[in-house]
């Protein structure tokens, strides 16, 4: 091994002294989170997003079935694959822009409200549109 | 009771009994032991169901949510040595986040696999609750589904930190990540047992 790929390779596994990296992983799950439940919601209220969403499930196991003693996944795992896509991408898309920045605390102390309001939109009581029999 | 005295002035009977010290921790130990291991024994009881699918899949699911929102209870208590700078615990939280995140992770997967079998629209436990008890399934239900969700994102997310910043993060420049790590890490553990609790709710009223 070279010295620069010697230096490099350790360079590579000496702990980061920013927190870029760290707000790029917290803040791409905080978005996945979010992200997944806003399309929930309108995939309950649009048509056209839950067929969206429906297909883009389609790729999970069981998400359409023919057996009859069960039923239809439904959107449930287009929502789930909305939630892998958008952490993943967003996890990748933030570290390359943030792996050697100083990101302030208040960003991903923020962040978290997002976390918050995707519990609160977990919640139906909150959400009259949607009909309670 | 014998007496023979000695030095101590003890009876026999007196210096062969345990000091209470160590019959306390020995009790302490013991039953805490015996509470987990009976408690851990809970989701067997899906064995005796009459139900073929709670026998199956709702066995498999409540076994591994069981031990999922163990690992997830065990490392989310961790996050408060953590943020308060204790350093020796830093390994066992790597590998606890892991193996908690690896654990939300398979949890949910037999979550998905119960799922479709909860949604049946004869018989199923949704049909029974939109016919009868609208809230457990529009309040329970719906936050169940959701709540568990958020455990393997953040819990990838604090496993990749630990991992990747080791000591590191106890340093002053990283004190920011090491409260945020710390803050995650609570989360977690309030989504695994928000998540396990509205489960075992919905199973109480109607089983798969």
């Amino acid at each position: 091994m070279t010295k620069k790929a010697s230096l490099e390779r350790s360079s590579a596994h000496s702990p980061p002294q920013v927190s870029g990296p760290a707000a790029a992983a917290l803040i791409s799950a905080v978005l996945g989170c979010f992200l997944m439940m806003v399309f929930h919601h309108l995939g309950d209220t649009s048509k056209p997003v839950a067929e969206f969403l429906w297909k883009i499930g389609s790729w999970i196991p069981g998400s359409e079935t023919v057996n009859t003693s069960s039923g239809e996944i439904d959107s449930y795992y287009g929502k789930e694959t909305i939630l892998l896509v958008s952490w993943l991408v967003s996890w990748w898309g933030l570290h390359q822009f943030w792996k050697d920045k100083q990101i302030p605390f208040s960003w991903i102390f923020w962040s978290f409200s997002l976390l918050v309001a995707a519990t609160v939109m977990a919640w139906h009581p909150l959400f009259p549109y949607l009909k309670i029999m | 009771m014998d007496q023979i005295p000695d030095s101590s002035n003890k009876t026999i009977g007196e210096a062969n009994f345990p000091r209470p010290l160590e019959t306390a921790k020995l009790s302490a130990y013991g039953l805490s032991i015996l509470v987990v291991g009976v408690l851990l024994l809970l989701p067997l009881v899906n064995l005796l169901h009459p139900s073929p699918w709670q026998r199956s899949l709702g066995f498999v699911h409540g076994i591994v949510s069981m031990l999922a929102v163990m690992l997830i209870s065990y490392v989310g208590h961790l996050a408060f040595p953590l943020l308060r700078g204790v350093q020796t615990i830093l390994h066992k939280a790597q590998e606890l986040a892991l193996a908690a995140s690896v654990f939300a992770f398979i949890a949910v997967m037999t979550g998905n696999a119960a799922y479709a079998r909860y949604r049946d629209p004869i018989n199923g436990a949704r049909a029974f609750f939109k016919e009868n008890s609208p809230l457990v399934h529009w309040v329970y239900a719906e936050s169940h589904e959701f709540m568990v969700l958020f455990t393997v994102p953040l819990g990838v997310a604090v496993s990749w930190i630990l991992w990747r910043y080791e000591h590191g993060i106890f340093t002053s420049e990283n004190r920011p990540v090491l409260a945020a790590t710390s803050i995650a890490l609570m989360a977690m553990m309030l989504y695994g047992i928000v998540g396990l609790v509205t489960g075992i709710s919905m199973a109480k009223i109607h089983a798969l």
